[in-house]
């Protein structure tokens, strides 16, 4: 069971002090991050132990956010479907329309948009619930209960965005399909069938994989991130506000950033 | 049974505890006062491993809990017993569902959990809110079954951070009251933080006074009201005009 206590440092004397305080500030921040992750993955033999909390999260991670992703996803198919289909009209390729919308959403903008979602509604939620219990010493008080804090509010939290990333990434690839597939009827005048045959046509298996994979390294990212900064949150109110803060910035970054070093791995 | 020696904690270049030393004996109820920021809670917080002393050593019985591995100084808050200052309960869980939380997490069988929970509950006359969530009943409240969490488990150490601050007067008294009751009833050694002195001298059987870093005072009511310490007699003073505590003349 770990503390997070304050460091306090000397004042630095120059600008390379500087500069190495700060890097190593970070590179110890993310490896604090990292051992809290790897140890809420050890403490998963414990979830029939917390299934009333895994539910729970698991609810919040889907049913709550599935409004949002939902119209996202929508918006998402029918604006790659109108601006493609425009391109693809002046060659009198339109019918190819929903193979660029389904692919595109399954190996990239489906995973992508759901982990953005899920950082900026679950994530902050996430940051700002331990953080305020960090701050009100309800952190501290599982600790003195020897309830380890990874174990008892992390490992489900973790576990439940594991299971509900890849599904919630399913469901907006199909709802951004159904967008697709509308303006392709209703302003190319694509039949769904010829919009889904050339899909299904392009669309490999291999892409659905690849895409459910950057789903789950999305949301141990929001988990990371989310995880360290509630349980380092400091100095009260605008403590928690900061960490929220930070939570999403630092997810967003790492979703684009690591999504890209996923895609460039397998195509 | 639960010994400060040479305890040190800084923060920053902020000395908080310098070289502070104590015992507390068995079965008594120790008071730690002094104004906000002395560094009363940095003590309570050290006994239970939640922050590490630069240097210096706490034993319980005999125990050095600063040598000890994690797991193992995590295994000895079984000893402990903590309410805090916030009462710091868990927001989505029932007050009765908050004081069985550390006997399920040790793997008491539920029917036993439910029979001491209602035992603890009943002993802070809080068993008529069992089913309340922690947002629905008062700050007063709130404190009882912070402290029914706390005794659930029989500890042998009952650590109070600030128990009447934030509570009115008559709401604080209470609260003296119960720690009184408890310590009477469970025979535990209670270490209580607090500014007030209403409260200290109404519980405490010895009082230490912490002033930038160190125990200026300590001793029993009497004692401590009779030091020749200005900052302990400004501290009266500040809290009590000219009359009896306790039977004590100030």
């Amino acid at each position: 069971m770990r503390n997070f206590e304050p460091v306090f440092l000397p004042p630095t004397r120059n600008l390379f002090e500087q500069a190495g305080r700060l890097i190593r500030g970070y590179t110890m921040a993310v490896g604090d991050a990292l051992l809290i992750t790897a140890e809420a993955f050890r403490f998963g033999h414990r979830l029939p132990h917390r299934r009333a909390e895994l539910m729970r999260q698991m609810y919040a991670c889907s049913i709550k956010s599935i409004f949002i992703a939902s119209v996202v996803a929508l918006c998402m198919g029918m604006i790659l479907a109108r601006q493609s289909g425009v391109i693809l009209q002046e060659y009198n390729q339109q019918d190819r329309v929903g193979s660029l919308v389904i692919v595109s959403l399954v190996r990239e903008l489906g995973p992508v948009m759901t982990a953005l979602i899920l950082a900026a509604s679950i994530g902050s939620a996430y940051a700002a619930e331990v953080g305020t219990m960090n701050i009100s010493e309800e952190v501290s008080a599982l600790k003195v209960m020897n309830i380890n804090p990874v174990d008892y509010l992390i490992t489900p939290r973790l576990y439940a965005l594991l299971f509900m990333c890849p599904a919630l990434t399913m469901f907006s690839d199909l709802i951004g399909a159904f967008g697709g597939m509308l303006v392709a009827k209703t302003q190319l005048g694509v039949s769904p069938q010829a919009f889904y045959k050339n899909a299904i046509l392009d669309l490999e298996l291999r892409d659905v994989y690849i895409g459910l994979l950057k789903s789950v390294v999305f949301a141990v990212i929001i988990i990371t991130v989310s995880a360290y900064q509630g349980l380092t949150t400091t100095d009260g109110a605008v403590g928690v506000g900061r960490s929220t803060r930070r939570a999403v910035v630092i997810s967003f970054l790492f979703i684009m950033v690591i999504g890209f070093f996923v895609t460039s791995l397998f195509y | 049974m639960l010994e400060f020696r040479n305890i040190t904690r800084s923060f920053g270049e902020r000395v908080v505890l310098d070289r502070v030393s104590f015992t507390i004996n068995k079965g008594e109820t120790f008071v730690i006062v002094g104004p906000s920021g002395t560094g009363k809670s940095v003590s309570l917080r050290s006994m239970v491993g939640l922050l590490t002393p630069d240097s210096g050593q706490i034993f319980l019985n005999g125990q050095d809990l600063t040598a000890m591995n994690p797991t193992q100084r995590s295994e000895m808050n079984s000893h402990f017993g903590v309410l805090f200052q916030s009462g710091a309960l868990l927001a989505w869980l029932t007050v009765a569902q908050n004081v069985a939380l550390p006997l399920l997490e040790r793997g008491v069988d539920e029917d036993e959990a439910e029979a001491r929970t209602m035992e603890a509950l009943t002993m802070v006359k809080l068993d008529h809110a069992f089913n309340l969530k922690p947002s629905e009943i008062s700050g007063g409240m709130q404190k009882r079954a912070g402290l029914a969490r706390a005794i659930v488990t029989r500890p042998e150490v009952i650590l109070y951070d600030e128990p009447t601050s934030g509570l009115d007067p008559v709401m604080s008294r209470h609260i003296d009251a119960l720690i009184k009751e408890l310590q009477q009833r469970l025979g535990v050694t209670s270490v209580v933080v607090t500014h007030d002195l209403h409260s200290a001298f109404s519980i405490g059987d010895r009082i230490a006074m912490l002033s930038e870093g160190h125990i200026i005072a300590l001793g029993t009511p009497e004692e401590f009201c009779a030091s020749d310490s200005d900052i302990v007699q400004g501290f009266i003073k500040a809290q009590f005009s000219a009359g009896y505590i306790r039977g004590i003349k100030i």
